[in-house]
């Protein structure tokens, strides 16, 4: 599956418009490396996105941006200098070295030889990170490149099939994304990389009303990194109109949610963000290094049941957490984080890693070059287990079933944590029954999985369309899971 | 500050494109920030930015683009761009750009911007998050880490311009300085935070204070536990509170009433919230950290009414859904570069009550006081309340001991018609902001 896109001539001809080149770029990162850093690295991206929106029965809303600019980022130890400009100048370039290069002065600088480095030498902007690793966005041109025309006409014809399933729809939003970055990664030892990253995703969401007033919402959504034109075509639109359309239809029949401890069934797919939050960011290197989070210094305990194997994986082909390489140029891998319930890994990225002389996992992500590279997620999944969905369910005496979900939150210092459903049933010995209106479900990281009782063969895990904030900052991600039943789970619901 | 004549030519492009209508706007953003960790800097980050944004309309159609390539050549292709996907769109005949006459009433002159601010140097805030830190780490052995002490400090420029040739040019400057200890006990960890925010240097408190709070809020955790499901009395404290009703003033937004997306979208003259309640959504506090001359459109900011008695009077609203939903127009406008004009608050306190928190629990007896929430388990379409809480459980006014892993829930709409009192200790260098209240009864989940 490889692009026809080459990531190295594409960047290097951006680059140009701006009259710069990686030669210079590097003697802006060696100017800031100068007073006595560790390392650093520079970080050029050029991005453009568009999105289009159906609401209110019009497609009245189109925008499109186009953002560049460049970060340096000078380490010295534990300490990161960091600045940022979207003047691509040199004089600009070279004074954001030198407040980002701040943060070293007076240290006598490591040479840059003995770093141990995983260049190849210091032949500076030869090294290539991505020689020889086919790409993982199975795209043939940017995701920009399709007529605006064609989205407009696509979201015209999904508002229209929404309102056709059913007269209680009263109001259809939708809208197609589309974006493709390019990055530049240039490290101090002598390594470089260009990336070029498609993001597509289409969001429906429907709301309905019925006789007494009542409204309820639906959603449904697909994307990754891919063409943007697989988004668009009839079968795609008809399964995300006939979704969201179901999902609003169920709410509006929904009862108010109980409140106390039930067993809860959870379904494939979207729900894993039970493992984002509930363990996920806990596992993410820098809060572990610094001791902070809930799974700090637990590598090789027990944190789960032994149903529960859980990776971070950023090799999915054309999945919305797959990466080529990371922000700092490590190809992004598949990371085993719990097997069969022990705690076997971190993720990692290259600051982190280092000073806990562990090795980066390719998690190292930033949101742009306006920000500062963190350990961040990719695609979080539970790998399939033995069980047959249905028996799962059926062997429920009293709780919920849960299938889909809002957003989620967590403290990962207490391990708390949180999400929210957006379609639930009750179920009494064993069968779905009614349907239950959303509720916030509440639990301890660290302890919740220990609870996973059964663990179904139908993982899903490239549906999910995630947006994972942190320290102000906003990353594309996947999550996965087969069905699971977690016992003894607090569900916020108002009827005690 | 972006130069007005950049955004006058970028309309002047769009025009040459065939626009019929436009505005623009730029914003110009320095700010420096550092972090502290366990006595040493962690981060510090320099940052400066410049966008600029388009919209245009042909005839009743629009669309919007922007940059942050200011170099002639793309601003002239980004013109093109937008006037070409403008075509394209179905037509919208309440959207518009501000007609001159009605931009003829001249902004009050706010001062927001503080030179002091401005020219703080990373050393110096390097100083304060240290101290904010340091206070915290030293309140008591249990505060055992830290997430850090930070500071940050910057200054904005936003001109906003129309195709019609109104200017319109405001600059603020902001500061800040957070504190997030943690606290160990048992084997267990907790964490919490403190922060202030001003515009001006000589409004920030001792940033020893920002850590004391921080720390006392962290160390009040320490040993939580979960409780049994009940019905209770709840105190929200002033900052869940401020959450609870900016969650309220979400809801008033036209944008959401004019996409049925409110379960506020047919309550106007209807009862909304305690009967002795008025809010108001007020741009002009001098200082204030959501004030703003002028709105995303461009018109004079003016104090908005919202709620009076307890009744909705009025949506928050811009040019176009003051049109579509057929209500007063509230100069409400939010802009950023990237989209077209929406809606959103900028200050609305809600009155404080003249009694303290202790107090409020010695009226009470017996309830919950919420100390913080997580999640986003506010439904403003279904109007229900459902969230994930901390806090301190209370008998005859005293505290008996802290819990968490519980939630909250009930119905938004009586939550906020059910706030029986409210303290004294409204927070006024917030946007949308509420003294901490009390609800006479919601539904607590947990494990007891």
């Amino acid at each position: 599956m490889s692009s026809h896109i080459d990531p190295t001539r594409h960047g290097q001809s951006l680059l140009a418009e701006s009259t710069l080149d990686e030669p210079r770029l590097l003697e802006v990162l060696e100017q800031g490396l100068s007073a006595g850093a560790d390392w650093g690295d520079l970080f050029y991206e050029s991005s453009q996105s568009e999105v289009v929106a159906v609401d209110d029965g019009r497609v009245r809303t189109a925008s499109r941006n186009a953002r560049q600019g460049v970060g340096v980022r000078i380490v010295a130890g534990d300490k990161q200098g960091f600045a940022h400009t979207d003047a691509l100048e040199l004089p600009r370039l070279r004074a954001a070295a030198d407040a980002a290069r701040a943060i070293a002065d007076g240290r006598a600088r490591t040479p840059v030889a003995d770093l141990g480095g995983d260049g190849e030498g210091a032949d500076l902007a030869t090294v290539r990170l991505t020689r020889g690793l086919p790409s993982r966005y199975p795209t043939e041109h940017s995701p920009l490149a399709l007529p605006i025309d064609q989205k407009v006409a696509a979201l015209s014809r999904l508002d229209a099939r929404c309102r056709a399933i059913d007269p209680r729809v009263q109001q259809v939003m939708a809208q197609v994304s589309a974006s493709q970055q390019t990055v530049l990664v240039l490290r101090s030892d002598g390594s470089a990389a260009w990336d070029v990253r498609p993001l597509v995703r289409i969001d429906c969401t429907v709301i309905a009303k019925n006789e007494a007033g009542k409204l309820a919402r639906g959603s449904a959504r697909a994307g990754g990194r891919h063409d943007v034109e697989q988004l668009l075509d009839e079968a795609t639109l008809e399964s995300l109109a006939t979704e969201a359309v179901r999902q609003a239809l169920v709410n509006l029949g929904a009862k108010p949610a109980p409140a106390g401890v039930f067993d809860v069934v959870l379904g494939p797919g979207w729900p894993a963000v039970l493992l984002h939050e509930a363990v996920g960011h806990g596992l993410e290197g820098d809060f572990c290094r610094k001791g902070t989070s809930a799974f700090s210094g637990r590598i090789g305990e027990m944190v789960a049941s032994e149903l529960c194997t859980i990776v971070d994986d950023g090799s999915i082909p054309g999945d919305r957490g797959a990466l080529n390489i990371d922000d700092e140029g490590t190809p992004a891998e598949c990371t085993t984080l719990i097997e069969n319930g022990r705690l076997v890994g971190y993720m990692q990225d290259r600051l982190n890693a280092g000073l806990m002389g562990m090795r980066p996992t390719g998690n190292g992500r930033r949101e742009s070059y306006a920000h500062l590279t963190l350990p961040r997620m990719r695609n979080t999944y539970m790998r399939a287990g033995q069980d047959d969905p249905q028996d799962i369910i059926r062997g429920l005496k009293r709780g919920i079933y849960a299938v889909d979900f809002g957003g989620g939150q967590v403290d990962i210092t207490s391990g708390k944590f949180v999400f929210e459903m957006t379609e639930a049933y009750l179920v009494e010995d064993g069968k779905i029954g009614a349907p239950l209106e959303g509720a916030t479900l509440i639990g301890h990281g660290p302890s919740v999985l220990e609870r996973v009782v059964a663990v179904g063969n139908d993982l899903e895990y490239l549906k999910a369309q995630g947006v994972c904030g942190k320290e102000g900052q906003s990353v594309p991600v996947g999550v996965g899971q087969p069905t699971l039943r977690v016992n003894a789970m607090t569900v916020g619901g108002s009827q005690v | 500050m972006i130069d007005a004549t950049l955004l006058s030519d970028l309309l002047g492009h769009a025009r040459a494109a065939g626009a019929t209508d436009g505005d623009a706007i730029g914003v110009h953003g320095v700010s420096t920030e550092v972090r502290v960790r366990m006595g040493q800097v962690e981060t510090s980050t320099r940052s400066e930015g410049h966008d600029v944004g388009l919209r245009v309309f042909v005839g009743d159609r629009s669309a919007m683009v922007s940059t942050n390539d200011l170099r002639p050549a793309a601003l002239r292709e980004l013109a093109e761009a937008a006037v070409a996907a403008a075509k394209h769109m179905d037509p919208d005949a309440e959207s518009r750009v501000a007609r001159n006459e009605e931009l003829a009433e001249a902004p009050i002159a706010l001062e927001l911007h503080d030179p002091a601010v401005a020219a703080m140097s990373a050393p110096q805030l390097i100083e304060l998050a240290r101290a904010a830190e340091a206070a915290a780490l030293d309140a008591d052995p249990r505060i055992s880490n830290s997430e850090g002490g930070e500071a940050s400090a910057g200054e904005n420029g936003v001109t906003f311009v129309t195709m019609g040739g109104v200017v319109r040019q405001r600059t603020t400057s902001s500061v800040g300085v957070v504190a997030v200890p943690i606290a160990a006990q048992d084997g267990a960890m907790e964490v919490d935070w403190w922060y202030a925010s001003r515009r001006r240097r000589q409004d920030l408190p001792d940033p020893s204070s920002i850590g004391r709070e921080a720390a006392r809020r962290t160390l009040r955790r320490l040993g939580a536990r979960s409780m049994a499901s009940c019905a209770l009395p709840v105190l929200f404290e002033a900052p869940v509170a401020s959450r609870i009703l900016a969650d309220f003033v979400s809801g008033l937004s036209g944008e959401r009433v004019a996409r049925k997306s409110s379960y506020l979208a047919d309550q106007l003259g209807k009862p909304v919230i305690a009967a002795d309640i008025d809010l108001l959504d007020d741009p002009l506090l001098p200082w204030g950290v959501a004030s703003r001359p002028f709105d995303g459109e461009g018109f004079a900011s003016r104090r908005h009414p919202l709620v009076q008695g307890g009744i909705l009077q009025n949506f928050l609203t811009n040019l176009r859904t003051a049109k579509r939903i057929g209500c007063t127009h509230g100069r409400n406008a939010s802009r950023g570069v990237g989209g077209a004009p929406g809606v959103g608050p900028t200050h609305v306190h809600m009155a404080a009550g003249t009694r303290s928190v202790a107090d409020l629990m010695q009226e009470i007896g017996t309830g919950l006081l919420v100390t913080s929430t997580m999640g986003h388990g506010t439904d403003l379409i279904r109007g229900s309340f459902s969230q994930g809480a901390t806090g301190i459980y209370f008998e005859n006014g005293e505290p008996q001991y802290p819990v968490s892993e519980i939630t909250v829930a009930g119905d938004f709409g009586d939550l906020l018609r059910g706030i029986t009192h409210r303290a004294d200790d409204l927070d006024p260098h917030r946007g949308v902001s509420a003294p901490s209240f009390v609800v006479e009864k919601l539904t607590i989940a947990g494990a007891g």
